[in-house]
């Protein structure tokens, strides 16, 4: 990976491709590289949605090799949905293309000239860009079909459907996995929207005749990978629990804690969650003939995705994942996973994050809009949103915004992005990450857990009780490590309890790229591009002051455990101290 | 323990014996997900968490130690088996390993269990002699810890409610049908292909399910 693509959109006669060596960002990936290319190159007080943001598209460092779980793909740019620098990434097959293309990065900037939309089509010869109207507000999987007559579907396509054209503050960008379905999506944030409004409706990735990269060290990186599959095979969580129930896993174990939030927010557990639990629903896909366990990518010793079909066999969509479950059913009184299943292939038809548009669901609910329960209601919302009904690009708009719309103060964000599925008043920890993280409330920003065995923070004895800002610091550290490198965050417990498996990871990455790294030397990237994000969010205009939750939070106790965020703003300002 | 331990046991506790579905089936791992919805057993008397899945579950240690990784009493994640009670109005929950950051939040004894400390299980009120009487517990079994100890509970015999029962009959495949060896309800043989929503009609608002290892006419 040794190329960056960058697409000029300005440029006279339409958008103008230009490879150029990667340069500067030599030894980069993911989010160190999309972090790096926007903290140098997007003026902070940007609009989001103007002619200086830019769209930054990167593999991670081992993307398009033979590691195992390495096909994460990592979108940046300045937020529409937050205003700070976002990553935001996915998974399903075009990391791995793209990497194995060689190219580091695909950046789109400049300013849209005219209303024409595009699409770009890389291989291995090169770049071509034509011009892509008959495509305009086709949603997601109308536009894949479209696609597959041309390409096949060998290919990878990179897209956004009607919530990114119509520049909406939550929009995703689509990618496809290997049924060629558009059902992994860089979902937070609002990445679909600055895809958008650079005109850019679709990347096509046909990595066709080329080869996966090649390591420096071929021998020890078989060897390093032979260990890293063996480990991740052979861990509990994820060698059994996610490939046999996936991410949904959690529902119950979160309802059991008082942890899951319930109708807004407002409660801890949800009555009917046994009905809507990863058992029941990797059960009810066995049983119709779908999937259970299944890779969003080739080469994934996880597996931890699945095929939901409908009762007559039918493809629905992908497994939903815990947070879609939770943000559509739960959070929202709806019990019924088909109605779930339905909304989550809505979203990514349309190009909604499922958690914000969950979140906005309940926030709409709460206000009145309609009833907490009401999944068809939920359903013609997300309809309405998807078409741009006046209505519709108001709930597009995000939780934040809605609850703005409709005079409420129990908005459940943080920098205006919608929390996930852990009540940070039963995980404070979590609440931790959620005030602090550079990215708006994001479960995703302090979860790669092995920050003991990187020695993050120093040797923190795991027996004399740390911080919650401690904690949350090293995790979101150790996090933005991770996330450059491609690995999926799913390899966390197993580099967690199996330092061979650890080691066999970072032994991956020094036989791929010759290196010599150490742990620390992991620790010193996370901090770099934390540092770099901090640094762009406070020139954005972020101050401590943003770094909170609500104050409902602190007033108002979760049953059953009857707590509230009580982490005090002295500790939540001590995150950042490194 | 004799296979009519628990009927005893609960009319103890209840007054009343429920009815009972005795059976054999070669997969109790395919009862998961009436596992997962909850269920009560019977208890000689209050226990520590440990015991109680060592003595009353009959549980494996190394399957305590290795397998259960997150426990929860009364809503609250479990560090120490030896220091939780179970003990009259307790529910129990117990859980395989679990993925991501809450994964390792919730664990037993993890490294990051600080980050729920708010929740984290605290020492109840000592026990006095008139807590020393049989009682039910609520336990639900989530994940691989429904397939892994699946033959245990059922075999020691749990408490439905008969609606959920049939419900979740009513939903499997003939597959888990093919899986039923002998099988009687109150004593009185049933077929097992499949059970009739008339069967169910004299039993009572909860069914005992007692899993036997061999042929159940004696």
């Amino acid at each position: 990976m040794d190329k960056i693509l960058r697409i000029d959109v300005g440029a006279a006669g339409g958008p103008k491709a230009k490879v150029e060596p990667v340069g500067e960002y030599t030894g980069l990936g993911g989010r160190a590289l999309t972090t790096s290319v926007v903290s140098k190159e997007v003026p902070p007080d940007c609009h989001p949605l103007g002619p200086e943001n830019k769209l930054v598209i990167a593999p991670g460092l081992m993307s398009g090799s033979a590691a195992s779980s390495s096909g994460r793909l990592s979108v940046g740019c300045k937020s529409p949905l937050t205003g700070t620098i976002k990553e935001a990434n996915s998974g399903g097959t075009a990391s791995q293309a793209l990497g194995r293309l060689g190219y580091a990065a695909v950046i789109i900037e400049g300013e849209r000239q005219g209303d024409d939309l595009y699409m770009i089509v890389m291989d291995s010869s090169g770049v071509k860009i034509e011009k892509a109207n008959d495509f305009r507000m086709l949603p997601n999987y109308d536009l894949a079909e479209k696609i597959k007559t041309r390409f096949g579907d060998k290919v990878s396509l990179i897209s956004i459907g009607t919530a990114g054209e119509m520049r909406m503050a939550n929009s995703t960008i689509a990618v496809t996995d290997v049924e060629f379905r558009p059902s992994r999506h860089a979902g937070r944030g609002g990445v679909g929207a600055v895809m958008g409004s650079k005109g850019i409706k679709a990347i096509v990735v046909n990595a066709e005749g080329t080869k996966m990269r090649q390591p420096a060290n071929p021998d020890k990186f078989k060897e390093a990978n032979r260990k890293f599959v063996e480990g991740l095979k052979g861990h509990a969580v994820t060698g059994q629990g996610l490939p046999a129930y996936g991410t949904n896993i959690l529902t119950n174990v979160l309802n059991e804690a008082g942890g899951y939030p319930t109708y807004n927010f407002k409660e801890g557990r949800y009555k009917h969650a046994d009905k809507i639990s990863g058992e029941v629903q990797a059960d009810l896909e066995t049983k119709r003939g779908g999937l259970a366990t299944h890779g969003c990518h080739r080469g994934c010793a996880i597996q931890c995705s699945g095929v939901y079909h409908d009762k007559d066999g039918h493809y629905v969509t992908k497994q939903p994942e815990y947070e879609t479950v939770w943000a559509h059913g739960g959070n929202c009184g709806i019990c019924d996973l088909d109605s779930i299943a339905r909304l989550d292939f809505m979203d990514d038809n349309y190009g909604f994050d499922t958690i914000e548009m969950g979140v906005t669901i309940g926030v709409a609910m709460e206000a009145g809009l309609i009833k907490f329960g009401d999944a068809e209601g939920a359903q013609r919302l997300v309809d309405e949103a998807g078409k741009g009904t006046p209505l519709g690009r108001i709930l597009g708009a995000g939780a934040a915004v809605t609850a703005k719309c409709f005079g409420l103060e129990r908005a459940p964000v943080v920098k205006g992005q919608a929390m996930p599925a852990y009540d940070p008043r039963a995980v404070k920890g979590i609440g931790v990450t959620y005030a602090t993280t550079t990215q708006g409330a994001d479960h995703t920003a302090g979860y790669a857990v092995a920050t003991n065995i990187l020695k993050v923070g120093g040797d923190v004895d795991p027996l004399k009780p740390a911080g919650q800002a401690e904690l949350s610091r090293n995790l979101q550290i150790a996090t933005a490590a991770l996330d450059s490198t491609g690995y999926c965050l799913f390899i966390a417990f197993a580099i967690l309890d199996q330092p061979e498996t650890f080691q066999a990871m970072v032994d991956s990455i020094n036989a791929m790229y010759g290196l010599e790294l150490t742990g620390n030397d992991v620790v010193e990237l996370g901090k770099k591009v934390l540092r770099m994000e901090r640094q762009f969010n406070e020139q954005a205009g972020f101050t401590k002051a943003h770094d909170r939750l609500p104050r409902y939070f602190s007033r108002e106790p979760l049953a059953p455990h009857n707590v509230v965020f009580d982490v005090s703003d002295k500790e939540l300002d001590s995150v950042f101290n490194f | 323990m004799p296979s009519t331990e628990p009927v005893d046991l609960l009319s103890r506790i209840t007054g009343a014996a429920p009815s009972l579905l005795r059976f054999t089936h070669a997969q109790p791992n395919q009862f998961e997900i009436i596992l997962q919805a909850g269920f009560a057993l019977p208890v000689e008397r209050p226990t520590n968490v440990y015991e109680f899945l060592r003595d009353q579950l009959g549980v494996p240690e190394e399957v305590i130690q290795q397998r259960i990784q997150t426990l929860f009493l009364n809503s609250s994640p479990v560090d120490n088996l030896l220091t939780a009670q179970v003990r009259p109005g307790s529910t129990l929950a117990l859980s395989g390993a679990l993925p991501g950051l809450l994964g390792a939040t919730m664990r037993r004894g993890g490294y990051y269990s600080r980050m729920r400390e708010g929740i984290s299980y605290k020492q109840d009120e000592p026990l006095t002699e008139e807590h020393a009487k049989p009682f039910l517990v609520q336990v639900r079994l989530y994940n691989l810890m429904a397939r892994d100890l699946a033959g245990y509970a059922l075999r020691r015999g749990i408490l439905v409610p008969k609606d959920r029962l049939c419900e979740f009959l009513e939903q499997q495949p003939p597959a888990f049908w093919m899986q039923f060896g002998h099988c009687e309800l109150d004593e009185k043989p049933i077929p097992t292909d499949a059970f009739h929503q008339a069967a169910w009609e004299p039993c009572t608002e909860t069914i005992l399910l007692l899993l036997a290892d061999s042929p159940v006419k004696e």
